[in-house]
């Protein structure tokens, strides 16, 4: 696993405060382009041809609330770039930003990314 | 009228009436959990509804007790509260919004595991004063940038987003039914704001 990704790889990303599962979503059963909002890196974990199940599964011991995934292909669509960078803890560990020297996500950015996610997880 | 859930009192300026010797109407503006002023007199018979500088003033016809009460509950969820003291309405809509709120402004720092800052308090009242003025209500979210977002969305596809921080401006992101993206700054005043929204939906 190094830093290249496949377009069709998917990106999960655990949405908080899991003590507020429900806290991004739209009457409409969509995701707010807020979620998507965080200037000091938009945390994901990549799939890495995992199966999703397998993902989420191992996601949920450390924790509880919902859980997103979109693809590699939907953030370049945006120009957005995903960046592989794995941590002590989690070798999965990856981010999206705006651009290669812009961290945070733009507003247009984030729109498209909320429209395009999937539920994966969802805590009741 | 119809009651709503009882709220903190020092968190919502609201507006109340009551009646002094059932001829006379005043309007007294709340602050807290006492009176601060004392409006206008003036006769009034039946239930009459005013507004004035965006407050809401209800005129009704109570009983001969005179009395003006300095410690005025909120919204409450009883059919009666205080004797001669009118409820004010408040939609469903609106009350989530405020609920929202308050979940939101409980959230503490590092609420999103990456050192997402808890929300200001002066932010919180600044929203809290919008919802309740706003004409249409929107959906809030809290974002990691130390700011909360209005959203709207129509059936078209178009969307409107207004985001608010510490400052007085406001950001407006709009997108339209043609795709078609924008992005402006405006004062984050209520009439701003409503003027945006108004526009939105036409």
């Amino acid at each position: 696993m190094d830093s290249t990704f496949d377009g069709a790889e998917r990106l999960y990303r655990a949405v908080y405060p899991p003590s507020h599962p429900g806290m991004y979503w739209k009457k409409d059963g969509r995701i707010s382009p807020s979620a998507f909002a965080d200037p000091k890196g938009f945390s994901v974990e990549r799939g890495f041809y995992r199966k999703s199940e397998e993902i989420v599964e191992k996601m949920k011991k450390t924790f509880s609330g919902c859980i997103v995934s979109l693809g590699v292909q939907d953030c370049r669509d945006v120009k957005a770039v995903v960046k592989y960078l794995p941590s002590q803890n989690n070798e999965y560990h990856s981010e999206i930003h705006g651009s290669d020297t812009v961290v945070l996500l733009n507003k247009s950015q984030r729109y498209h990314l909320a429209e395009v996610a999937n539920e994966e997880y969802m805590e009741e | 009228m119809k009651a709503v859930k009882q709220l903190p009192n020092e968190s919502i300026n609201k507006v109340c009436s009551t009646l002094v010797r059932a001829s006379i109407a005043t309007s007294i503006v709340v602050m807290g959990n006492g009176a601060v002023s004392i409006g206008h007199a003036q006769e009034c018979l039946g239930q009459m509804v005013c507004y004035h500088n965006e407050k809401t003033n209800v005129y009704a016809s109570f009983f001969n007790e005179p009395s003006i009460y300095l410690d005025v509950p909120g919204y409450s969820n009883v059919e009666s509260v205080n004797p001669g003291v009118e409820k004010v309405v408040i939609s469903e809509e609106k009350l989530e919004n405020l609920k929202k709120l308050e979940t939101i402004a409980q959230l503490e720092d590092d609420w999103n595991a990456n050192g997402a800052k808890a929300f200001s308090g002066s932010l919180i009242t600044k929203v809290r004063n919008l919802v309740m003025f706003l004409e249409i209500q929107p959906e809030i979210f809290p974002t990691a940038c130390e700011s909360l977002q209005l959203e709207y969305d129509k059936t078209d596809g178009s969307h409107l987003e207004i985001e608010l921080n510490e400052s007085e401006n406001a950001e407006v992101f709009l997108v339209d039914d043609n795709g078609c993206e924008s992005i402006i700054s405006i004062s984050a005043s209520i009439e701003a704001i409503n003027k945006v929204v108004s526009d939105f939906y036409g």
